[in-house]
């Protein structure tokens, strides 16, 4: 995703830098406020870490390709968001000078896509809330994956907008779009496994290098697990990836036939018969009026708005479907539990 | 994997020979490379910042940016083509970018025997061409003064110590977790019966590894520096001040550079 210098005019690198430059700044002053003794060390060996560990390759089951880590969420959980920001910042820039990966004048844009999304925006924002430690496996790359592949989407949407911005995509804003969402989308999926794993093996090994674990004992907190996520945080954080999901792929719900559509009129075409045509069945047109009737959007007239209600919707729905299976199995746990037949004493003993 | 590694490691070592061999060097043709770094950073932000601001229809105007990184790369005894090769890393990004370009504005510009040349191809080719100047004007000048002499540079114009001080220890601490990253996957190599791949479940622990011994060595060396009384800033010896010739660079690279921008040939 490191964006080269041809890929950005100059006002767009200056407000990139610009931006970038700020960020930094308060990166600086709030280390400086509150210097901690243990992140000093890790944060020049966790850059060096990251950059070597972007070297190390693993195979994708089934599709022949490789992936690796790019490190964001990993740098915050052990380093916590602001030093991660600037560790991830110095590896842009070495990367960017030793190895010409992304642009010396995008420099500014490379960190706000890469380093500020995932550090400032989609750790705090996404996986912070949903962690604790001692974590299950399953949390742990639930999290994991949820905050990678939103902060690629997100990095990938921010490098389609400088991209379009400085007049150098000869794509449309949303066919551009349509490239590269889709792919880092899968790029995300890869890097939150491979972030998941690395964490995973943190928290078996030397839980005392994870951030929240470090301020857990400092606070003295003696049951993490009471550190869960409460429901209406659960829900904010849901309403958020929700809307988030939906500003970025609802380009994809589009007026137009989708791929079923396009194919069936295609090939009533070939039969000669039009899709449209009034020679349809009558059970057609009544399923068809049936649909119109109870479609809460027909004809998605507006792509966007159709997005997000479709995608709050979906989250609604999936919502209720837990609630329904947990009630059961409530019910069902309580059913099936054994009735006891101690009888206690007075006085406490059996 | 490890040719990637081995790799990194080796253009690690040659950028850090090449540029402590050049410093050292008294001839008078390397006289470039005995400039002060900022007068390096301020050439390289000037190029690439005016070959940016031409438009990318306008080719031509281009072309001249190309004497700037062949002039200087000989200047500093720097092999252009080693130099190019390195910079062809940028190309697949941009090639993704630019190939649209010819679908997308068909205008037709000129015609060479049957072949039409339309205002896409042109937009396309620029960009690419934009990308590896740029690319190799980035990379001369770390190759002629060296990594730690531009960060030198960056907390002369005013960067916060504090991201000097990370950006220098990140350096350095990349030589040592490259060898051990190499030393672990050769260990690996060795005893897997020439399978390369490496599933996800290995790779965690290779890489968990990696990073619990990273760690550990980071601690025992911030302790060292802290017993020898480092107090967070690295001291380096004086690379140098800003003298008339520095000046001289920037001024004549400035007004070359400027000239090629505005006056189209």
């Amino acid at each position: 995703m490191h964006v080269a210098d041809a890929l950005v005019s100059p006002p767009v690198a200056i407000v990139g830098a610009v931006s970038a430059i700020a960020l930094l700044t308060v990166a600086v002053q709030k280390l400086r406020k509150n210097p901690n003794e243990a992140v000093v060390p890790l944060m020049g060996v966790m850059g060096a870490f990251v950059f070597a560990a972007q070297m190390i390759n693993f195979t994708i089951p089934g599709t022949g390709s490789s992936g690796h880590l790019v490190g964001g969420i990993l740098l915050a959980s052990l380093l916590g968001p602001w030093a991660a920001f600037l560790t991830l910042s110095s590896v842009l820039i070495i990367q960017c000078l030793l190895f010409a990966d992304g642009g010396l004048m995008a420099l500014g844009c490379n960190i706000l896509n890469m380093a500020a999304v995932s550090c400032l925006v989609a750790y705090p924002l996404f996986f912070k809330p949903l962690i604790y430690y001692p974590s299950s496996s399953g949390r742990i790359v639930g999290a994991s994956l949820l905050s990678c592949v939103l902060s690629l989407v997100i990095g990938a949407f921010l490098v389609v907008v400088e991209t379009v911005a400085s007049g150098i995509s000869a794509l449309l804003f949303t066919d551009f779009l349509w490239f590269m969402l889709p792919i880092h989308f899968f790029i995300g999926i890869g890097e939150g496994l491979a972030t998941a794993a690395v964490l995973y093996f943190v928290q078996r090994y030397k839980p005392v290098l994870l951030v929240q674990k470090r301020h857990n004992d400092e606070i003295g907190m003696v049951h993490p697990a009471t550190q869960r996520l409460s429901m209406g945080k659960a829900l904010t954080v849901l309403v958020c990836i929700t809307v988030a999901l939906a500003l970025s792929f609802s380009f994809i719900a589009s007026s137009k036939p989708d791929g079923l559509e396009w194919s069936m009129m295609k090939t009533q075409m070939l039969v000669g018969q039009d899709m449209q045509s009034p020679a349809n069945t009558s059970v057609q047109t009544a399923m068809q009026e049936l649909q119109k009737t109870t479609a809460l959007l027909p004809n998605y007239d507006d792509p966007y708005l159709s997005g997000i209600v479709g995608g709050i919707a979906v989250v609604l729905l999936t919502c209720g479907v837990a609630a329904a299976i947990h009630l059961h199995r409530h019910k069902k746990r309580i059913i099936n539990k054994p009735i006891s037949h101690e009888v206690k004493s007075s006085d406490g003993s059996l | 994997m490890k040719l990637n590694l081995q790799t990194a490691l080796y253009e690690l070592h040659q950028l850090e020979k090449g540029a402590s061999r050049a410093e050292d060097d008294k001839d008078f043709l390397n006289g470039i490379v005995q400039l002060e770094a900022r007068a390096h950073l301020i050439v390289t932000h000037t190029y690439i910042f005016l070959l940016l601001s031409i438009p990318l229809i306008s080719l031509p105007m281009l072309l001249p940016f190309i004497a700037y990184p062949i002039l200087v790369a000989a200047m500093a005894g720097v092999s252009y083509f080693a130099l190019l090769k390195r910079s062809l890393w940028v190309l697949p990004f941009l090639f993704f970018v630019a190939i649209f370009h010819p679908f997308a504005d068909r205008r037709l510009l000129f015609q060479v025997g049957d072949c039409a040349i339309t205002a896409g191809m042109f937009s396309g080719a620029s960009l690419l061409l934009r990308g590896l100047l740029a690319a190799q004007s980035v990379l001369l000048m770390v190759k002629i003064k060296g990594f730690m002499s531009i960060c030198h540079a960056f907390q002369r114009v005013g960067v916060p110590s504090v991201l000097v001080v990370q950006l220098m220890l990140v350096y350095r601490y990349l030589f040592v977790l490259l060898e051990e990253a190499l030393w672990m996957f050769r260990a690996r190599a060795a005893r897997s019966y020439g399978q390369k791949r490496m599933p996800l479940s290995l790779w965690s622990v290779m890489v968990g590894q990696l990073l619990l011994r990273a760690t550990d060595r980071a601690t025992r060396i911030h302790q060292s520096m802290l017993v020898r009384g480092f107090d967070g800033h690295i001291a380096m010896r004086c690379v140098g001040r800003w003298t008339r010739k520095d000046t001289w660079y920037v001024v004549i690279w400035s007004v070359v550079l400027l000239g090629m921008r505005c006056i189209n040939l």
